[in-house]
């Protein structure tokens, strides 16, 4: 597991319990599983949440179960494989800068996948659309580069990966997880000059754009919801 | 029917059963661990779908299945038999969901939260992780029931927090600070520093 010494945004308690739950979007569960990864502390918490829903599941009222489904699963046990090889979590190692849980998203590592340009300095990869119109995707921005500014009509969740970038309200580094909703004007991130930054981003629905040229780029932007 | 026991089986006797499936194949013991979960398990599927009750036994089905295929992957140390049927049960229904086109990606919820849950914590940690679960037992009943009620709509019944607002007629915000109110109580230290 990676160091958290660095990591100083992360889920709130909310979200972190939808986590936990099962009960939130898939999109933002991926980018919450990658912050997980990185970050010792919310995987503490992610224990005793689950000590939530086990006693939520323990205390359930019980519902009648038939005799056939028993002795239906019962005669399954024969057809099952002897026992399942240990389990393979950490030795089924695929590229090392992805984290898990994007692994069959990303099998050929980052440099795998098909970057688009969409400015000088930004490139994206989409990952998956959800069926909830949500889409996931990687964004890659040169050292210095900027996103356009952009208000946003359905929440924005980034992860950091690689680099560090700033927007008006703070910096962030690898392991940050951010979100941004329409309540936040103006959003115009910046990479870091030392380095590229590498994030993960959902977008629960399409983001306006506000500024004049990014109006003019428009039909562009489209394709990402990102650009300058 | 499949007896919904009376006397309540104790944990450790629950940790005892798994043991058994996983070190001697015993299916004594898998018929008892069923008759324990097999009920709580067609409830907590139910809860989600109202009235399909073929999915139900279904999930009933695939999580025990993977009870007796697991049990030896079973660790006591990192979590109680209960805990750990929970978060089956929980991933069995995201990948429930998934193949019947809720949501549409390859990933798997082993991949999401596996690698998260098999970490071994070390002596001091689990020592914590045990007072934890203990004072989550003990004052999860003591909550006020408007915010039990909110945990129950999104771990039993895995509503989003904006379902359950929509259901319970109340502002997203209320749903999000019952869910906080109770995490205080239940003292789940959460440093949220969200940006
Ligand atoms: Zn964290």
């Amino acid at each position: 597991m990676m160091s958290s010494n660095m990591i100083k945004y992360h889920p709130h308690a909310d979200r972190l319990t939808a986590f936990s739950a099962g009960s939130l979007p898939f999109n933002q569960a991926l980018c919450i599983s990658a912050h997980v990864q990185h970050c010792a502390q919310c995987r503490q918490d992610l224990k005793r949440l689950n000590h939530v829903g086990s006693e939520l599941f323990s205390e359930l009222p019980t519902s009648s179960v038939s005799d056939t489904l028993k002795e239906r699963v019962m005669a399954q046990l024969d057809s099952q494989p002897e026992t399942e090889a240990p389990d393979s979590g950490i030795s089924k190692s695929g590229p090392s800068d992805v984290p898990r849980c994007l692994q069959p998203l990303i099998p050929n590592g980052l440099e795998g996948l098909p970057w688009k340009r969409l400015s000088p300095s930004i490139y994206a990869a989409k990952l998956c659309n959800d069926v909830d119109g949500s889409k996931v995707e990687m964004l890659r921005i040169k050292p210095g580069g900027q996103v356009a500014p952009h208000n946003h009509t359905g929440e924005e969740v980034t992860l950091v990966l690689q680099g560090s970038f700033s927007d008006n309200s703070g910096v962030y580094n690898k392991g940050d997880i951010i979100y941004r909703n329409k309540e936040d004007k103006h959003h115009q991130p910046i990479a870091s000059q030392d380095a590229e930054c590498i994030c993960l981003t959902s977008v629960q629905a399409p983001i306006q754009f506000t500024g004049f040229f990014a109006r003019l780029f428009n039909p562009f932007i489209r394709r990402s919801h990102y650009a300058s | 029917m499949v007896k919904n026991n009376s006397k309540p089986i104790e944990i450790d006797q629950l940790q005892n059963l798994i043991g058994l499936i996983a070190t001697e194949r015993d299916r004594e013991a898998f018929s008892r661990l069923f008759e324990h979960y097999a009920p709580l398990l067609k409830s907590y599927s139910l809860a989600k779908e109202p009235g399909a009750y073929l999915v139900a036994d279904e999930l009933v089905q695939e999580v025990l299945i993977k009870v007796w295929n697991k049990a030896h992957l079973y660790d006591a140390s990192k979590a109680n038999p209960n805990t750990w049927i929970f978060t089956l049960a929980r991933n069995c229904r995201i990948d429930y969901l998934r193949r019947n086109g809720r949501y549409a990606s390859e990933v798997t919820s082993e991949e999401i939260f596996d690698q998260i849950e098999d970490e071994q914590s070390g002596p001091f940690e689990q020592t914590l992780q045990k007072k934890a679960a203990m004072q989550i037992h003990s004052e999860l009943k003591k909550l006020p029931e408007t915010q039990s009620q909110v945990l129950r709509k999104v771990y039993m019944e895995g509503k989003t927090q904006q379902e359950a607002a929509a259901e319970l007629c109340l502002p997203l915000g209320t749903v999000k600070s019952r869910i906080r109110l109770a995490l205080q109580k239940l003292e789940i230290v959460i440093r949220g520093n969200e940006k």
